[in-house]
């Protein structure tokens, strides 16, 4: 409120508005569900610090009538409620989360918003509980940045593990949310995305389910042999100010899907970029030369960054985890690292694609050389600064010799077997490309 | 209209032999960063290997690695190798150079034929991005002028073969003459500058890397060159930059000024005439008849200066 007695001051206050209905705008649907489960992550992380995280579950439920999502990670203490969790952006004395996920103090607030007009949020730790409960319009008529405790309650008996945790629920859904939960490709398009964004806490035990049913975990594979090998490093940044990052960055490739190759980066192992293809991630810099632009020729390339670090600050994300923070200083260093381990594997995939123009000899050899390899995850790739991969394509061989293949009427080919007196198609090419040579071509 | 004797020996290239010999003499300075001998070299060896022949017997280089295009003819440059200690890498710089493991001090020379494009901006990147404290970045090109076409002016054509690159201040009449050398020095600069402020994004005070330009060299044995280069090294080693005193060089560069090598053309007498004078002290140095300018420009070049000769080797 600007001072009626001091001309000069502004009013520079935020608006409940501005976080009500402007906020949500920035972020989809399926980001603001991934936004809480991001919640339910950082609970594990606090929970288990030693990163094993069986017998941890999340649940989630649509319905056109409301939203919930439940976990078992040990809650929410009252004090971190009461002080910091429900608070707009993130107070600087906030209790650190070691290698958390949530950042930015907003993600759970803006998910209520986008999602409906009514909260409740319930949590169980082991020796207290609360309950909130708000109605938002009401809320954003109040004057008060403030929320209330509906229950709050000491714990005269320690709650058993299992219950320890937090139960969300969101009512009075949008119109367009409600409509959006309906649709079974909704319910689809969520599942993919929960299973590629959390795919790493997933693999260190939690089990996320959506209306019942257990989400996926797919786990990244890189293909590799003898002579096929991922490229992968580990880079440490050091911070003057805080604890280090650490990036691991793996090249390689993978099978040949066009809407998933590309670049995928995480942090704290939270998935904030997905298959991009995009010069953010090294595509087409250096006016192409340095590397191409993405096209479907290079849809085996996949790379992976992860960048960690125990404080999720100073970790290259944007506030909506949908995408890398151009300007981070880190993440440029990072990106050059990219774009030298991606050369050699474009380089591979162009013989590979020049390879199957020029059809030299068969089995084609770097063909053969994909077909040796084999899916390995992440984790098993042992370090090696360059990927490698057989070169092959320049044999001899291509300059004396080429192949010759195409398709004719199978009537046709079997007449000439008979004429010819061969058993097989192959000898039907042969010879009778020996016999127009010798009969068109040969000078005598 | 030059006298005959006067013209540019085109086979022999006495400017490009100069500046080996000018390059070399500032690596063997690099020493308070590592023995020389302990650095890697590597160039564009071709089937001449004139580099390597020097940097290995004058340095002592030993790991050395010649990036060869032409992998069609391979057998023609592993036959011409003149040491053993030289491995070969085929395939253009473009693709070799990230296959190559940049945790040793390296010396590069990108000795190209061509002109400034994408692929040299992207050479001198990787390069930069990567190599370790200590090393070194040399890079040549080809910097005569566009030809002159009423169609089409020389900027509008170097907008489009670098994009983005030009700066706003550059007009068309600076290009002229050594102008277009001048402009490439100035984006290939920017390059590196970029390049590290990327690179260093991730570094902690001290321990990023800078850009100590030391050659800024233009000739011409027939077409205009400019060959720049400098040596890489983090924050907290400028004491050890200093150490090398590349300064002392009288052929160092470390700015937008030039050192232009323009050998005259003498005959040996004209030449053990010259030396006996040199280095010069106080007095005039003179040879009969040979034009004051020559003798300037011999007397900054003369230890470095080639006597080629007929022989049988």
């Amino acid at each position: 409120m600007a001072d009626p007695r001091d001309p000069l001051t502004i009013n520079a206050s935020p608006t409940k508005e501005f976080f009500i209905s402007m906020l949500v705008k920035d972020i989809g649907l399926v980001r603001s569900v991934l936004d809480l489960i991001d919640n339910c992550v950082d609970g594990a992380k606090r929970l288990r610090e030693d990163g094993d995280f069986n017998g941890l579950a999340a649940r989630i439920e649509l319905t056109p009538e409301a939203f919930r999502i439940w976990d078992n990670c040990g809650g929410i203490p009252v004090t971190i409620a009461r002080d910091y969790a429900f608070r707009f952006g993130r107070a600087p004395d906030t209790p650190p989360t070691k290698h958390s996920v949530g950042q930015f103090g907003v993600g759970m607030k803006r998910a209520f918003f986008k999602i409906g007009r009514h909260f409740r949020v319930a949590s169980t730790t082991a020796g207290e509980r609360f309950v909130i409960e708000e109605d938002v319009e009401t809320w954003g008529r109040q004057e008060e940045w403030q929320f209330k405790f509906l229950e709050l309650e000491n714990l005269q008996v320690e709650t058993p593990l299992e219950d320890r945790g937090t139960m969300i629920e969101i009512t009075r859904l949008h119109e367009s949310v409600a409509n959006d939960f309906r649709l079974e490709n909704f319910q689809n398009e969520l599942r993919d995305a929960i299973s590629e964004a959390h795919q790493e806490s997933m693999d260190k035990g939690i089990r996320i389910t959506l209306n019942g049913m257990p989400v996926e975990l797919r786990l990244a594979t890189l293909l590799n042999s003898e002579e096929l090998q991922s490229a992968y490093r580990e880079v440490r940044i050091e911070n003057e100010r805080g604890p280090h990052t650490t990036v691991r960055i793996y090249v390689g490739i993978s099978t040949s899907e066009p809407m998933e190759a590309g670049w995928y980066i995480f942090c704290n192992g939270r998935l904030v970029l997905g298959a991009d293809q995009t010069e953010t991630t090294g595509w087409g810099t250096g006016g192409e030369t340095t590397i191409p632009k993405y096209h479907n020729q290079f849809a085996r390339f996949r790379g992976y960054a992860f960048f960690d670090s125990d404080d999720a600050g100073l970790l290259p994300w944007n506030t909506t985890k949908t995408g890398v923070d151009l300007d981070s200083p880190k993440f440029r260093a990072i990106r050059l690292d990219m774009i030298r381990l991606m050369r050699p594997v474009i380089d591979f995939l162009n013989r590979l694609h020049d390879e199957k123009q020029r059809e030299v000899g068969d089995p084609l050899p770097l063909e053969r050389s994909l077909h040796a390899a084999r899916p390995v995850r992440l984790s098993e790739v042992r370090w090696r600064d360059i990927f490698s991969a057989p070169r092959a394509v320049s044999e001899p061989m291509a300059a004396t010799d080429g192949r010759i293949a195409y398709n004719k009427p199978l009537a046709q080919i079997r007449r000439a077997q008979e004429v010819l007196g061969v058993a097989t198609y192959r000898a039907v090419g042969e010879k009778s490309f020996e016999y127009f040579y010798r009969l068109e071509c040969e000078e005598r | 209209m030059p006298k005959s004797y006067e013209r540019i020996n085109y086979s022999l290239r006495p400017a490009k032999n100069i500046e080996r010999k000018m390059l070399c003499e500032a690596f063997r300075r690099l020493s308070p960063f590592a023995t020389v001998e302990s650095y890697r070299y590597i160039g564009f060896g071709s089937t001449y290997f004139s580099d390597f022949e020097l940097v290995h017997r004058t340095l002592g280089i030993g790991n050395m690695i010649s990036i060869e295009r032409d992998e069609e003819n391979a057998a023609r440059f592993i036959f011409n190798r003149p040491y053993r200690c030289i491995t070969i890498r085929f395939g253009e710089s473009t693709g070799v150079l990230p296959e190559i493991l940049w945790n040793v001090r390296t010396i590069l020379w990108l000795d190209y034929d061509g002109v400034l494009d994408a692929t040299v901006l992207s050479d001198v990147s990787l390069f930069v991005a990567n190599a370790v404290s200590g090393s070194v970045i040399v890079v040549t090109i080809n910097a005569d002028p566009e030809r002159l076409d009423p169609e089409r002016s020389r900027l509008g054509r170097l907008q489009e073969r670098l994009p983005g690159r030009i700066p706003p201040d550059v007009e068309e009449g600076g290009l002229a003459l050594w102008g277009t050398a001048a402009l490439y020095r100035r984006i290939l600069t920017n390059q590196i500058e970029q390049t590290l402020v990327d690179r260093n994004g991730g570094r902690p005070a001290g321990t990023r890397i800078q850009y100590h330009q030391l050659f800024n060299f233009q000739y011409s044995d027939g077409a205009r060159m400019l060959t720049l280069g400098g040596v890489l090294a983090e924050e907290g080693q400028v004491g050890v930059v200093g150490q090398c005193a590349f300064q002392q060089l009288p052929f160092v560069r470390v700015g937008v000024d030039p050192f232009l090598i323009a050998p005259p053309n003498l005959t040996f007498r004209e030449i053990r005439h010259l030396d006996s004078q040199l280095p010069q002290d106080g007095e005039p140095v003179q040879a009969p008849g040979v034009p004051a300018r020559d003798i300037e420009a011999y007397s900054l070049l003369y230890r470095h200066f080639p006597m080629f000769g007929e022989s049988e080797v």
